[in-house]
This record gives structure tokens, sequence and C-alpha cells, in this order.
């Protein structure tokens, strides 16, 4: 056995350990009864695509994956956790024929997605592609959508303070 | 992919899994000698010359201990919580340039994967604060996250004034930008709140509220014991070593240094603020929390955002 055979049977299996994990993070995430282990889900489940776009082909877009999703916006909800009283315990709710909708709606997706990409060509391993056109893109030609959404956060922001000092008093 | 860079990813985990067990076993042992000393005492003699094996000693104790789950404890996360600690850090040593030549992987967003990875450490705690049932460890689980809500931001934003000084992620670059004057005299208030986060990030006193022994037992692990309280310790070091490692590149130059090799210098700068970091502990007394949660929100926060902003400033001018 070579060892280019062999990094590739490794690099193989490692994708396919990420997959599991995904759809054990995502399934934990929805059906787990504690509060907290649905958002231990939920980490799994973003750790995984960060790893998914690393496999892609970018890291910049995992390690902004794990920044922003797993650090900013995890910590955010861990911090909400730790602010409630009850642990959250419900137990799942029966739903009946709303059960279906779901699995409609992602079977709908995923194959409207494979339909569009049947045109394309298939590739085994992704290209690296360079990342930094993205930066240039977003301070030139794209900068007002990027300014926008800046506002938008600081309204948001700014919200989320007149919110807190409303209900104080 | 070939044979070379194989042996070459191999000997990589090799060095790092070294280097972060024997920094381990000689911080733990500094840290001792220098609570000692500044206590007027000595500190570990009897083990070894100088006391230098007592860690190791400490080490086999614990190994050989049992590790207690406590009954109503949340298993595969009170399991889990000491490894999600550990495992970011051997990561994010990846990129730290220790020399011009001694490097683990070479990437162009080094400093990003350095910052994200330091972020699950949280995680970690918040696993071992939920999963032990212990009211104290939950307690220290959700001061943490309190913390990092409070730390983090004003030490991103020290880092933005180096990013844009030197036009680089990568943490080689940031060294070679800073050739003959380094980034601590053009940002001394960055360089300053830096330390000052980088102390809460790893949980030091006077910020170690998470475990805050006075208050809390042991904060959030508490209930951990044998190997899996000493994989808290470790993670706990290496992120010293780390978060040293990159203040050291971000401020101090990392290798550049005068007749010494590069990594001696990397080492002793590393070692200097693990020196810092230790005289902080022992000298300063712990702060309240909602002193601290001020302190970040309400001093370090503007300092550190009017730094960024006179810095961009400068540079959109010059």
């Amino acid at each position: 056995m070579s060892f280019e055979r062999f990094a590739l049977d490794i690099y193989a299996l490692s994708f396919g350990l990420l997959l599991i994990q995904l759809v054990i993070g995502a399934i934990m995430a929805v059906r787990a009864h504690s509060l907290v282990h649905c958002f231990l889900g939920l980490v799994m489940t973003l750790v995984s695509v960060a790893g998914l776009y690393y496999f892609l082909g970018s890291p910049l877009l995992a390690v902004m994956q794990i920044m922003i999703y797993v650090g900013a916006v995890c910590v955010a909800i861990a911090f909400g956790l730790s602010l409630t009283r009850k642990s959250g315990e419900e137990g799942t709710r029966k739903y009946g024929l709303a059960v279906l909708v779901p699995p409609f709606i992602t079977c709908a997706m995923l194959g409207s997605v494979l339909l569009g990409l049947s045109e394309r060509e298939w590739v085994g391993y992704p290209k690296k592609i360079d990342e930094s056109p993205i930066g240039e893109l977003l301070l030139g030609e794209y900068l007002l959508p990027f300014e926008v959404i800046s506002i938008l956060l600081t309204i948001a922001v700014i919200g989320a303070i007149s919110v807190a000092i409303i209900k104080r008093d | 992919m070939n044979e070379i860079s194989i042996l070459r990813s191999l000997l990589t985990i090799v060095g790092v899994s070294v280097a972060i067990g024997l920094n381990a076993v000689f911080v733990v042992w500094l840290e001792r000698k220098v609570a000692g000393h500044m206590q007027y005492r000595l500190g570990p003699t009897e083990v070894g010359p100088k006391g230098l094996l007592q860690t190791v000693a400490d080490g086999l104790k614990l190994v050989s201990k049992q590790i207690i789950f406590p009954s109503a404890a949340d298993k595969p996360i009170f399991a889990l919580a000491p490894i999600i600690c550990l495992v970011p850090v051997f990561v994010a040593i990846l990129p730290v340039p220790f020399s011009d030549t001694l490097q683990g992987h070479e990437l162009d967003i080094g400093l990003l994967l350095v910052i994200a990875l330091g972020l699950l450490n949280t995680l970690g705690i918040l696993m071992a604060g939920w999963g032990s049932d212990n009211k104290y460890a939950l307690l220290g689980a959700s001061r943490a996250i309190a913390q990092i809500c409070a730390y983090k931001i004003p030490l991103l934003l020290c880092i933005l004034p180096v990013i844009m000084l030197s036009g680089s992620f990568s943490l080689r670059g940031i060294v070679n930008a800073q050739d003959p004057v380094w980034y601590a005299v053009y940002q001394p208030v960055a360089f300053f709140i830096y330390i000052i986060a980088i102390t809460m990030e790893t949980n030091r006193s006077p910020f170690d509220f998470a475990e805050a022994e006075s208050e809390l037992v042991a904060g959030f692990h508490t209930e951990y014991s044998g190997m899996a309280f000493s994989l808290f310790f470790l993670a706990e070091y290496s992120y010293m070593f780390l978060a040293s490692a990159i203040a050291s590149i971000l401020f101090l130059g990392g290798w550049h240094g005068p007749f010494l090799p590069g990594v001696v210098w990397m080492l002793l700068k590393i070692y200097f603020f693990l020196c810092l970091m230790m005289w902080f502990r022992w000298t300063f007394p712990r702060v309240r929390v909602d002193q601290m949660l001020n302190f970040g929100w309400k001093i370090l926060l503007p300092f550190s955002l009017l730094n960024f902003l006179i810095t961009a400033g400068v540079m959109a001018i010059l």
C-alpha cells in the first residue's frame, strides 16, 4: 500500500466520520429531551459544517464558521441558557400529521439542489481557491450592502439595549 | 501528498504533544516555585534536583487515581468535557511559528484559527459545569460564560490594529512585519489590554471566577478526580502557553532578537508572559464578578475601541 493511497483513505474516512457526526448532531439538536443536550447537538452540527467547508476547499469559511457560529452565537445561547431557571426538560410533544412536513420540505429542497447541480461537472476533490478577493470585493464593489448590514446590526444592538432598559424600570 | 509530508505531519503531532506535556510539567513546577518564593518559602524541594520532578510525581499519582462519576451526572457530557477543553489547543498551536524554520503548519489565516479555537475552551467548561450536576460547578460554568462575553470583544479589538499595521492574518507575516520595531512600541494600549484580556481568557487570578476556590469549592471542576481533573489543568497551562506565544508574536516580535537563536528568544518571551501571569496571580486578590464585568464592558471595551479608531485614523492620514 503506497503512502499516497493511505493518505487518501484517511482523507475519505475522516470525511465520512464528519458526515456521521453532522447527522448525529442534527438529530440530537432536534430530538434531545434536555435543552442543554439540544444546545450541544447544535454546536456539534455547526462544528461539523465547519469541517465540511474545510473539505470543500475553503479553510477561511471553516474558521469563520467556528468563530461566528460556535464562538459568538452559541456562547450567546449558552449565556441565555445559564440565565434560565428551568433546565427545560419538558419532553417532546406529539405532533400527528405535522411530523410529515419537515421531511417533505427537506426532500424537496435536496431534490431541487441536486437537480440544479446535475448539469455541472463532478470533481473528486475540490480546488482550493484564493480567498483574498473576498475582502477586496466587500470593501469595493459591495461596499454599500456591507455598510447597510452593519447599520442593521447597530440598530439591533440599540434595540436590545433599549428593551433591557425598559424592562429594568 | 507524499512520504515526506506524511512524515512531517507525524513529527508535528509528536512535537506538539511533547511540547504541551513538557510545558505543563515545567510550568506547574515554576508556578509552585514562584508562589513559594513570593511567600517567603521554598516551594517543592524534595523530588529531583530543586524539586523539578515534583510535577511528574503528582502526575503519576493522578493517573493512578480513580475517576469518580457522580451518580446524577450527565455521563457522556461529563466524560467529554475535559477532552473538549484540551483538544483545540493541539490544533491551535499548529500555525504558531517558534522560529524562522520551526513551525507546525503555515496558514495564511493562522491568527483567525487561533482566535476561533480559543473560544472552544468555554464550551468545555460549560459542559463540565452542566454535566457534573453540582450547583457550584454550574455556577462556575455560568460565570465562565459571562466572562467570555466581557473579555472577548476587547481582545479582538486589540488584535485588529496589529492586523491593520501588518496587513496579514498569518502569524509568520505579523512577525516579519515588525522586523525593526515591535508593535508593543506602536500599540502600548492594545498591548496592555491584551495582557489583561489573556489573564481573563486563561481563567487566571485575579479573574479566576470559574474555579474561585474560596467561593465555589473548585468551580467547574469540583466533581472531577484523577486524570480527568489533570486534563483540565493540562488544558489551562496549555492555553497559557498558547496565549503567551500569541502575545509575543503579536506585540514582541516573535522569534526576532539579537545574538541568540530564534527559538530561544521565542521561548524567553513566552516564559516572560507566563511569569507575568504568575506574578499577577500571587499579588492581586480576586475581584468580584460584577467588578470584572463592569471592568470588561465599561473600561476595557471603550479604551480598546478608542485605540482601534485612533489607529485607523492615523493610518488613513499617513
